[in-house]
């Protein structure tokens, strides 16, 4: 097993994507993107279905092959296994939260605890719940449902929980593929403000599709189209380029 | 030169037997996810189809064109009970229909071992199959060619019901999604019912003609089984021609290998290679590409 | 306040992570059982209960591997078999060197050329033997779960893999007769380390000597299990790839287990052929692969006990059953893993939850609820009853 060193403290941890292109045969979802990303604020990425949005995130991740390069505070992630990759601090969440769902939400959030650890660490029994998962518990604002079956939580706390996995992975880039889809309006609120709470010293992208959710949220944005990045910049920034009112009321002429 | 091409008949002879147990296996493995261990079963009711056909038809050669439709729906049969009786409910839990199959595997082979007895039965094999011909140089009995041509005959038959028939398009829509497939009108659950009869049924064709080369026992089924399965895993489960190339493949190795040494080595070649394949391709021969990670 | 929030959340969370209290009086009364069992057994029937508790050694791992890990494994004889061979094959050579013998063994002389093969040599040393029953096991299932694993081909495609591995292991053992005894196996043992094995007395050690290791065995897996190698485990089993998003190798997590269930195996066929005095390729073939899967599966597949109770139960039944009623026996062992496997995927442990509940009903007693909780937890449900938590 080659160890990966995971990222440090106060390390730089821009997420920088130059010429990828990811194909499935002769479709390429994603098209020559350039990107960066830097610490400390809420990331969004929007755009229409098809944007190549998601694909983003599963090349970031491993899980797809691509051309180009994508590299995190300096090393480059091609080659690297989906393990090694979350090993080095990218985490992410699925658009249909993915949690253990017969194992309790302590159980859940002491396995990713000990993901990027010597594997003796996994010989012990737990007596307590570690101090991080307590702290984790706070923060993602569960601790009431410490004991209960993941299954048995609501699609929203799920989400949650699956983000308090991410951080107990000790993951430094974020990254998060439509959090509140599904969501009541107080859930997307605590939500907003859980990732407001996670952003400092970590990179936070949010891919998502709810404008409301993001014009609240957004430090930066970045809009897809077609498997390219359409404009980067501020929210207003954004909502004042043509191009992107164009493609949203081409989108909202053809549905 | 007549060493070589004996082998490559030889190889294609014990491919083609391989090709007939599993190409039923590998249409319902493939659409249905359901490993059948009573597969091999149902291969042995279409080989007791013979036996039983001849207790009334006399004229050897007649009771074989009589057996194989015979088989085909009695092996066919049992699968709709057995589909309809346990598997239909177990969907999602496919490594627990392998051991579910077991258990009828089981009990199917007592029963034959109670009805026909445990040694082997007397089979009448045609006059005109038990010769020879031969063939660039090498003697080929003709019951093996006979074979080969059965196998051909079938893999081309289901392809072309695949293809070209609308029974065969659903299967296949429900093979590459079966979600889609659902909401898109199609019945999903009675192809699959199909799906098993057919898969069953061609079981029951290749018993009848395993007959004219090995012995009728109540255990014949699972001789064949472990290869039959270990062609499905290297053809991968989209394509029926991957369990054709797959059969192949393993029979010339099977063939060359046991001409050399014994059999047993042959068995640990065949089952390095698919192993060592998987390497390769951990989804056989012909895999589908989908977005899905599942 | 936040103090006692979290003291109980720790005291429920221990809960958790261990068997119940119920599991470990019911492994108390367990060991009792077998331990006094000899007082009332006569000899012959010693031999067969630990006959059968090195049969559920194999269960056990298998509960680890499979009950927890979803991983079905239909070539446990082959680890049963190398464990078996390897220790039969030093008992023969140091029976055939005893008492100023050729040091050849019999089996050779009658069907070979009276040599000993030179991969047998090693075997004369005990100490070569006795770490070569759980490493060369080992070495084989950690190969093999590698190759499967790290290629992450489906769970359907190790099973039918492991099937013809065990497939091709007794071609080979029949196929070789003058060096492994072909289908007859190999048998007639006088001597176990230097031990005279029909003496009474060493009998009943041999069987003291099984039910220690069964016993140390059910406590090593049942840590495992509820430790956290056991929670990965079950998580790489119901979603494997949300546990390699979080930097875990789901092949390794996999492969450790088949690893630790081939070295259960291949330590219950070592200690079988002291105990049956035999080991021949029928005891470890295609079918009693998947037969040791059959008591797994009714005891409970996940829980502690349940694969122990569950084997030791399927062997008194087929000792008793298969001899005198062959037929009915073989009709039975399938209807039962028909209806086991299909109406009761958690196995007869999955029943006492509900009749509990039952008879808290009838008698109408308060407090049913918690009852219901905590072996809900207890219990941890099937991989497979995915209809049982709803979405």
């Amino acid at each position: 097993m080659t160890k990966i060193a995971a990222m440090e403290e106060g390390q730089d941890l821009a997420v920088r994507v130059k010429g990828l292109t990811v194909a499935f045969g002769a479709f390429h979802a994603i098209d020559d993107v350039d990107l960066e990303v830097g610490g400390n604020h809420l990331h969004f990425l929007i755009g229409p279905n098809g944007a190549g949005k998601t694909t983003l995130i599963d090349a970031i991740t491993g899980l797809v092959p691509y051309t180009g390069t994508i590299s995190v505070g300096g090393r480059a992630l091609a080659r690297m296994t989906v393990q090694d990759i979350a090993r080095f601090g990218v985490g992410r969440t699925f658009q249909t939260a993915t949690v253990f769902e017969r194992q309790t939400v302590v159980q859940n959030l002491d396995i990713a605890l000990r993901g990027g650890r010597h594997w003796a660490s996994l010989l012990t029994l737990r007596r307590e719940v570690p101090e991080r998962i307590e702290e984790i518990l706070e923060i993602i604002g569960l601790a009431g449902h410490a004991d209960e079956l993941a299954g048995v939580l609501s699609h929203g706390q799920k989400q949650w929980l699956e983000i308090g996995m991410v951080l107990a992975a000790n993951a430094r880039v974020i990254l998060l593929d439509e959090p509140v889809a599904g969501m009541t309006l107080d859930e997307r609120e605590a939500t907003g403000e859980l990732l407001r709470r996670i952003c400092p010293d970590r990179v936070v992208m949010v891919v998502e599709h709810d404008m409301d959710f993001m014009r609240r949220f957004a430090d930066a944005v970045t809009v897809m189209s077609r498997g390219q990045v359409l404009v980067e910049g501020s929210v207003e920034q954004i909502q004042a380029n043509q191009q992107v009112q164009d493609t949203y009321l081409g989108v909202a002429e053809a549905v | 030169m007549d060493v070589v091409v004996g082998q490559l008949l030889a190889g294609l002879s014990v491919g083609s037997v391989l090709l007939l147990a599993a190409v039923g296996m590998s249409l319902t493995f493939g659409q249905m996810g359901i490993i059948n261990m009573a597969h091999g079963e149902f291969i042995m009711i279409g080989a007791y189809t013979v036996y039983m056909v001849q207790q009334f038809v006399s004229v050897a050669a007649l009771s074989y064109v009589i057996a194989i439709p015979c088989a085909f729906l009695l092996a066919a049969a049992v699968g709709v009970l057995l589909e309809q009786g346990v598997l239909q409910f177990m969907y999602r839990r496919p490594l627990d229909t392998l051991l579910v199959t077991f258990g009828v595997s089981l009990i199917l082979q007592q029963a034959a071992r109670d009805i026909f007895g445990a040694p082997a039965v007397a089979i009448n094999i045609p006059e005109f199959l038990s010769g020879h011909v031969s063939l660039l140089g090498a003697a080929i009995p003709v019951s093996r060619i006979l074979i080969i041509v059965l196998a051909m005959v079938l893999v081309l038959l289901v392809s072309w019901l695949l293809k070209a028939t609308q029974v065969g398009r659903r299967m296949r829509a429900v093979t590459v999604n079966r979600e889609l497939a659902e909401v898109s009108g199609i019945p999903t659950r009675r192809t699959d019912r199909l799906t098993f009869a057919l898969g069953s049924g061609l079981a029951g064709i290749a018993g009848v003609a395993i007959t004219l080369i090995g012995s009728t026992t109540p255990t014949l089924g699972s001789n064949y089984i472990v290869y039959a399965f270990l062609v499905v895993v290297a053809g991968g489960l989209s394509s029926i021609w991957g369990a054709v190339i797959a059969a192949v493949a393993l029979g010339i190795v099977q063939s060359a290998i046991a001409f050399g040494t014994t059999q047993s080595i042959a068995t640990w070649v065949s089952f390095l290679l698919v192993v060592l394949f998987l390497q390769w391709r951990p989804q056989g021969i012909f895999s589908l590409k989908t977005r899905s990670l599942a | 306040m936040k103090k006692t929030m979290s003291a109980v959340i720790a005291r429920r969370d221990r809960r958790v992570a261990g068997p119940g209290r119920s599991s470990w009086i019911l492994f108390a009364a367990l060991a009792m059982v077998l331990a006094l069992a000899p007082m009332v057994l006569n000899q012959f029937n010693i031999g067969l209960l630990a006959k059968f508790l090195c049969y559920s050694m194999v269960a056990i791992g298998l509960g680890l591997l499979w009950g927890r890990g979803g991983v079905l494994s239909l070539g446990q004889g082959v680890f049963f078999g190398l464990g078996g061979y390897i220790m039969a094959m030093h008992m023969q050579l140091a029976d055939a060197s005893a008492n100023g013998g050729s040091g050849v063994p019999e089996f050779m002389s009658l069907y070979g050329n009276g040599h000993v093969p030179g991969w047998w040599l090693p075997f004369r040393s005990g100490v070569v033997t006795l770490i070569a029953i759980p490493v060369v096991p080992m070495l084989v299932a950690w190969a093999l779960g590698a190759a499967v694993f790290k290629r992450r081909v489906k769970g359907a495609y190790f099973s039918i893999l492991s099937q013809a591995l065990v497939a091709a292991f007794a071609l080979l053992l029949i196929g070789a007769q003058t060096s492994t005894g072909g289908s007859n196996g190999l048998s007639d043992f006088t001597g176990f380390f230097g031990y005279v094995l029909n003496d009474p007395v060493n009998q009943r050690s041999l069987y003291y000597l099984v039910l220690i290791v069964v016993l140390v065995m059910l406590l090593a897996t049942g840590l495992l299990m509820y430790s956290r190698f056991g929670e990965v485990l079950l998580a790489v089993r119901d979603t494997e790839e949300r546990v390699r998003f979080l930097g875990y190798d789901p092949a390794s997590i996999k492969t450790a287990a088949f690893v630790y269930a081939a070295l259960l195996a291949s330590i219950g066929g070592a200690l079988f052929v002291p105990v049956a005095g035999i080991i021949s390729p029928s005891d470890i073939g295609v079918t009693p692969s998947i037969i040791f899967l059959l008591g797994v599966a009714l005891g409970g597949r996940s829980t502690f006990l349940g694969p122990v109770l569950g084997s030791l139960i399927v062997s008194i039944a087929q000792n008793s059953l298969s001899s005198a009623f062959p037929s009915f026996w073989s009709y039975l062992e399938g209807a039962l893993f028909i209806v086991v496997i299909a109406l009761l995927p958690g196995g007869v442990a999955t029943l006492v939850p509900s009749i509990r509940r039952w008879r808290r009903r009838v008698s109408g007693a308060p407090g049913a609820r918690g009852g219901s909780r905590a072996s809900q937890t207890d219990a941890v449900p099937e991989a497979s009853a995915g209809e049982l938590v709803s979405r």
